[in-house]
């Protein structure tokens, strides 16, 4: 039996970032990394106000649904928006809100649980995500506490399924 | 491998993502890197206007929950066949880091899938690695995009080589024990 092969050509590449890279004048790595997170902690300010104004648009959609289920586009538009919100509260460290955001996501994500939360259940969440949110860090004590009430929940809606483990944040 | 201290000031880095917050935060980091200006934009058609043009050096892409239009990008970048435009470092990153999804992105010719929020430390150190690593680069009817082979460096350090051993008739041929 015949095979046709396919042509397939290796090259070695030229990559324009290198010869760019390679011009005098760098600084080293360390260097690169501090300023880097400088840079972060500059528009700390600006994106936690940002966090704030997502999880309020996401408890104004749980009051909208009033107790229903919730529909498929539901659920993709609140994925969206706790992608941003677990991409942005990681990159600051605030594990709290990373997590309750990430229970949220996964349940969203559980066949088991997708058919069974309601806008009841959904805003538990986001209301623990309003109080993370706050940078005052004044319910950051009181955050194990709630954590695992929301563990609980999680459980309950998504039984036998484990939570994502936190992600590595960034600044 | 690289030169004394990679200079950044000269690269021009495009930043797809349609968030704008995120954006902002890896232009902040590149900011830092040396970067001068990154290209931000938000949606795929001015991404791919600006990859055809051939102005950006490399691109950190940002895939959502609907990956399609990144792959396209990806792919569009990678079939172009004039210039070096097609062999530029490509970063995806991705809050889904789910096999399938780093599998998509690799298939269609990304250098590198990183699981969101990416750190400074790593964002720095895959941008140098997709400049100055040696890696060939395939071109074929169903693939274009950084050679995905690992290079046979032989045996890890310590340990003894696995021998080969009778061969067991009830496992394929090349079974290999200690």
């Amino acid at each position: 039996m015949s095979q046709n092969h396919e042509p397939v050509l290796i090259v070695d590449p030229v990559i324009g970032l290198k010869k760019k890279l390679s011009l005098p004048g760098g600084i080293s790595r360390e260097a690169a990394l501090a300023r880097a997170h400088d840079r972060l902690q500059e528009q700390r300010r600006e994106a936690i106000d940002d966090l704030v104004t997502r999880i309020a648009a996401l408890r104004q959609m749980g009051y909208t649904l009033d107790g229903m289920l919730l529909t498929k586009q539901d659920m993709s538009d609140l994925q969206e928006q706790l992608d941003e919100i677990l991409n942005i509260a990681g990159t600051f460290h605030m594990w709290n809100l990373v997590t309750t955001a990430a229970f949220l996501y996964d349940l969203l994500r559980s066949r088991t649980a997708r058919h069974r939360l309601n806008a009841d259940s959904l805003n538990t969440f986001i209301h623990a995500m309003q109080l993370f949110a706050i940078p005052s860090g004044r319910y950051e004590e009181d955050g194990l506490v709630v954590l695992e009430q929301l563990r609980r929940l999680f459980e309950f809606f998504a039984p036998g399924q484990v939570p994502r483990q936190q992600m590595l944040g960034a600044a | 491998m690289t030169a004394a201290h990679p200079n950044f000031a000269k690269a021009n880095l495009m930043i797809l993502d349609t968030e704008r917050a995120s954006a902002r935060l890896v232009a902040g980091m590149l900011s830092g890197f040396g970067v001068n200006n990154p290209f931000l934009v938000h949606d795929t058609d001015e991404a791919n206007t600006l990859l055809g043009a051939g102005v950006a050096d490399a691109a950190i892409v940002t895939m959502g929950r609907n990956a399609d239009p990144v792959l396209d990008v990806i792919q569009k970048v990678r079939a172009i066949k004039a210039g070096i435009v097609r062999f530029m470092p490509i970063i995806v990153l991705t809050g889904d880091a789910q096999p399938g999804t780093i599998a998509m992105a690799r298939d269609a010719g990304a250098n590198f899938v990183v699981r969101r929020p990416i750190a400074p430390a790593a964002l720095y150190d895959r941008l140098i690695w997709a400049a100055y690593s040696e890696k060939k680069f395939v071109q074929s009817r169903t693939y274009c995009g950084p050679d995905r082979r690992f290079r046979d460096q032989g045996p890890p350090p310590g340990g003894e080589r696995r021998v080969l051993t009778k061969a067991d008739p009830t496992r394929s041929q090349g079974f290999f024990e200690v």
